[in-house]
Parts: C-alpha cells; sequence; structure tokens
C-alpha cells in the first residue's frame, strides 16, 4: 500500500517574463515525514511554498496537498495547514497576545492552554506590542500561530530567522515532535545545518530546478571525506592524486591530506605501500557537498539526477 | 476580522469628521454674519471662481451650501472613500500582514469585502455626521437655510463617495498596488474641474455632462432633492466595480 503523500506537484512552474522562478518541479512529501526543502536564497523555495498556498498562480503544472487541490480548496486547506512565511509583518498596535487571539479567532478550535505551552518553550513575551518586538520575538509569533492549531501540515519558511542558538534548538524539537505524532513539516531553508537534524529527507533546489531529493544519510554517504596521514619518510603528494577516488592531495614531506569519494580501499592501500605510521579521518563533510550543489551545474555523486521525482538540470525526469 | 477593521478606520474617520464639521462652523460662521450687500464680493467674482468653489447664489445659505457642499465636503469624504478603497484592497499587502492573515482559513474575497463593508459603513457615519453637524452649526449660529435641502445633497455625496471609492477599490484589487488612490483622486479632481467650469463656456456646456462629478452635482440635489435615478446609477457603478474588485484580487498573484 502507498503511503499517503501530504504534498505532490507535477510540472510545477511559475515564471516572471523570461526568468523561471521555479520549473517543472515533481515533488512529493510523504504525511508524518520531516522534509527540508533547500536551496539557496532565490533559489525557487518561496515561490514554491506561495503556489502551495495559493498566494500565486502558477504558470503551469499542478499541486496537491492533503489530498486536495492546493488553488481550489485553499481555504479548507489553511483549516489543515500551519504556515510561517519567512518574510511578514504583524500589527503595530497589538500585543503578541491579542495577535495570537485574532488569528486563532480566524482559525476556530484552538487550545489555549497549548499557546501558553507554545509560548513558554519558545520563551515568547506576548505582553509587548508588536512595535516593540524584535525580529526573533516576532517570529515566536509566528511560529505559535503556525503550531497553535496542531495542524496536519505545518509548512515553515525559514523558520530560524532571528531565533537564539537555543530558540533554534527548542524549535528543532518541537518539529520532530509534530512529525513522530504523525503529522508532516515542509521545512524551507538555505542552510543546511537548519535541516539536517531534523529532516527525514532534504529536496535541493537551485535556480527553480529540483536537483536532487534524498535522506540524509544518503547525501551523507556521497560526501566527499579526507583522510590526513602522517608518514615515516617524505612523500610526494602525487602518489594519492593519480587515484580515481581521490579528489585532491596535498601536504609537504611527512603530512598528507586526501579528499576522496567512493571506495576508501584503493587510498588505504597506497598509504601502506609509503609507510604511513598515523592516519585522522575527519567526519564526511556534509556541508561540503550541499555547497557543491549550489556552485555547480552538474551535482556531485550521481550527477545530479534526482531520488524521487527529481529532475535534472536540462529538465528531464 | 470586522471588528478589527473598524478599530483600524476609527481615528482616521473621526479626522475626516472632524476636520469637515470644523470647515462648516467656521463657513458658516462668517457668512452668518454677512448681510446680503455684503455678499456682492461673491457676485463681483468671476463667473469661473464662483462656479470653482461651487459658492453661486445670491443669498448666505446658498453660497455656503453651495459651497460647502459642491466642494468641501464632497472632497473631504471622497478624501474618506478614496483612501479606504485602497487600503481596503491593498492595505495588508502593503503593510505586509497579509501573509500572516491569509495562512490562517480566510479568502481574499472575505478580507478586501470585509474591509470595503467598514469603509461603507464609516461613509454612512460620515455623510450622518455632515447633515447633522450642518444643521445643527446653521442653528447654532442663526442661519436660516431655506430651501437648501442638505439631507438629499448628503444622501446623493454618498453615492459619490461610494463610486470613486470602489475605484480605487478596483484599481488596488487589480494591481496590488497604492495607486488606486492616485488615479481615483486625480479623476475625481478632473471631473469636479470639468464639471464645474466648463458650463461658463455655453459651447461646452454639454461635454460637462459626461463626468462622473456630474450624477452627483447636475440635478442640484440642494435645490431639487435627491436624483435616484443618479445616485442609483453612482450606486450601480459602485456595485461593478465592487464585482470587479473580488474577480480581480482573485485572479492574481499576492505580492510579498
Amino acid at each position: 500500500m502507498p503511503e499517503p503523500v501530504a504534498i505532490r506537484t507535477r510540472g510545477l512552474t511559475k515564471t516572471y517574463g523570461d526568468l523561471f522562478a521555479v520549473a517543472d518541479l515533481d515533488l512529493d512529501v510523504m504525511v508524518g515525514e520531516v522534509f527540508g526543502f533547500l536551496g539557496p536564497n532565490g533559489a525557487g523555495k518561496t515561490t514554491t511554498i506561495r503556489a502551495l498556498l495559493n498566494y500565486l498562480r502558477p504558470t503551469a503544472g499542478s499541486a496537491e496537498v492533503l489530498g486536495l487541490d492546493a488553488a481550489a480548496d485553499s481555504v479548507e486547506l489553511r483549516h489543515r495547514i500551519g504556515y510561517t512565511p519567512s518574510e511578514y509583518e504583524m500589527y503595530d498596535n497589538l500585543t503578541g497576545a491579542e495577535m495570537i487571539r485574532y488569528y486563532a479567532n480566524l482559525r476556530g478550535g484552538v487550545d489555549e492552554s497549548f499557546v501558553m505551552e507554545l509560548a513558554g518553550r519558545l520563551k515568547a513575551d506576548l505582553g509587548k506590542r508588536m512595535r516593540e518586538y524584535s525580529t526573533g520575538n516576532k517570529q515566536k509569533i509566528g511560529l505559535i500561530q503556525a503550531f497553535m492549531s496542531r495542524p496536519e501540515l505545518l509548512i515553515l519558511d525559514e523558520p530560524s530567522t532571528g531565533l537564539d542558538p537555543l530558540m533554534q534548538h527548542e524549535l528543532q524539537s518541537m518539529i520532530r515532535e509534530v512529525a513522530d505524532e504523525g503529522r508532516t513539516v515542509f521545512l524551507s531553508s538555505h542552510t543546511l545545518s537548519e535541516v539536517e537534524r531534523v529532516a527525514d529527507r532534504v529536496g535541493i533546489l537551485r535556480h527553480g530546478r529540483l536537483v536532487e531529493v534524498e535522506t540524509v544519510a544518503s547525501l551523507r554517504s556521497k560526501a566527499i571525506r579526507r583522510i590526513d596521514f602522517e608518514f615515516s619518510e617524505p612523500v610526494d603528494a602525487a602518489v594519492f592524486a593519480s587515484l580515481p577516488a581521490v579528489r585532491s592531495a596535498e601536504g609537504t614531506a611527512r603530512l598528507v591530506s586526501v579528499s576522496y569519494d567512493g571506495d576508501v580501499a584503493e587510498v588505504l592501500r597506497a598509504a601502506l605501500e609509503h609507510g604511513v605510521v598515523n592516519l585522522n579521518s575527519r567526519e564526511a563533510d556534509l556541508e561540503e557537498i550541499f555547497l557543491a550543489y549550489y556552485r555547480d551545474p552538474s551535482a556531485p555523486g550521481d550527477g545530479g539526477s534526482g531520488g524521487d521525482g527529481g529532475v535534472t538540470e536540462d529538465g528531464s525526469a | 476580522m470586522f471588528a478589527k477593521a473598524v478599530r483600524d478606520r476609527v481615528v482616521f474617520t473621526a479626522t475626516i469628521g472632524g476636520i469637515t464639521l470644523f470647515w462648516l462652523a467656521f463657513g458658516m460662521g462668517v457668512y452668518s454674519g454677512f448681510d446680503d450687500d455684503a455678499l456682492s464680493f461673491v457676485s463681483d467674482m468671476p463667473e469661473a471662481l464662483q462656479a470653482m468653489y461651487g459658492g453661486t447664489g445670491g443669498t448666505s445659505a446658498e453660497i455656503i451650501g453651495g459651497t460647502m457642499f459642491g466642494m468641501v465636503a464632497p472632497a473631504m469624504l471622497l478624501i474618506f472613500t478614496i483612501s479606504g478603497g485602497s487600503w481596503a484592497s491593498t492595505g495588508e499587502e502593503r503593510s505586509k500582514t497579509l501573509a500572516l492573515l491569509l495562512a490562517n482559513p480566510v479568502s481574499r474575497t472575505r478580507v478586501l469585502l470585509t474591509k470595503a463593508a467598514v469603509v461603507a459603513l464609516g461613509t454612512v457615519v460620515l455623510v450622518f455626521v455632515i447633515w447633522a453637524g450642518a444643521e445643527g452649526i446653521a442653528a447654532v449660529v442663526g442661519m436660516d437655510m431655506g430651501t437648501q435641502d442638505l439631507a438629499a445633497a448628503s444622501i446623493q455625496m454618498a453615492g459619490l463617495g461610494a463610486m470613486f471609492g470602489a475605484l480605487a477599490l478596483a484599481i488596488g484589487a487589480g494591481t496590488g498596488r497604492s495607486i488606486g488612490s492616485g488615479v481615483a483622486g486625480g479623476l475625481a479632481a478632473v471631473s469636479y474641474l470639468v464639471t464645474t467650469l466648463l458650463p461658463t463656456n455655453p459651447d461646452l456646456e454639454t461635454v460637462a455632462k459626461f463626468t462622473p462629478w456630474y450624477l452627483y452635482s447636475g440635478p442640484e440635489p440642494l435645490r431639487n432633492g435627491v436624483d435616484w435615478a443618479f445616485l442609483a446609477a453612482m450606486l450601480g457603478i459602485a456595485a461593478v466595480l465592487a464585482l470587479y474588485s473580488v474577480l480581480a484580487i482573485n485572479r492574481r498573484d499576492l505580492r510579498e
């Protein structure tokens, strides 16, 4: 039996003149998962979210959310979705509590004790007027209004903006709890560190195209690794540079650092042949592979083909 | 949402009402002290100037009625309805509060019509305040308004306000930008000048009848009472523009 899908887009495209903000996006987000939607600023993340919420009209393609049409059923959908935009303002003359009450009345069925629990966890002061709030405190109000109705689907666009590290950690806990209850979180961010601790899968968007959809573990397995060798005698780094798996090798005299992907066996064999006396293997650098997706026209690892409904750079499935 | 929208507009509504009442009190206070000889300075003014500020006629009541209900009060009411129309269709979007508001299960149509209803309610209140204020001030300063039908002019003025307010609403709904205020305000000013000034030239008098402002001033409600056909025309135009606004705001992309 197939897993139920929380978000499904097919060929979703949004253009502004000649510019493709989102191009031919095929995306499936499963119910109960935390899906990290990653990409640099301007990649099309917010445009995708705004299309899912019917804030804008796609140029082509379709979007289904919780089994309903994102455009035709948008009001009904927003009963079931909690959303924090990446950029927004609040009513300056209202206090945080008044803002929350206003949104709770519009939504209906909000448990006030749960609101207070969320405010406590995020250390949100609800007594000030919005014009007195810092960016981080405004963000807390935005997060409370998204979480407070215990929605089936949470769409969070850059939710850590303005939060200090402690509150970021608390937010990550709240996100995991939502997923543990079988609800879905669609988490958009331009930084990997924000999502890697909580996401089950990540989709990487660049120039409006989905270049990769993978589990975090799978992405990590494709990451470039690095070993620092210490030899008994001086060794020329070029010995390693000629190996197929090696991306780079550099060093002086007895110390050589080797970056590689794939099988480590041939790297170790070469090191043993030259009298290695010590080695230090570093943690796979996920940030590095993530940045490579951002920078290069072809993704590392498998050449950029999507793992789950992804598209390649030329737009082919 | 309605209660919040009322709260958002109450200060502006009171300000417009207060300024208009001040003008009425000032004008009536000054003119009530003039006898007919002293008023000859009005009839000595160029015809175009008399027409432009609306103060034609022989008695104090006619001059003050024409000035206040021909220019001052409608101008103040239009400031209220035009800015209100633009606020109703673009206010939340321009202040970047719409993104969070629409995170809740409310439609764009509901947001637009709720705010438009608040502006309509404010228009009714203002028109009543202008009429009641004019009658009250006249009584206080001892000015006999004679046959000047202030109630009729006030009712006719409500139609004018609704029409231009709906125009600003429609432009905002279609574009998401505040240019609706400028366009509707500019059109109101031009149509006022055309309606009042062109009749001073007999060759151009007919042209003046083809302006939106003529639907208000043409039937001379101060003298002749409410022209229900012209009032219906203004409200009909407002209704069509409001319908267009609903369609337009649901068709376009919302701005970030």
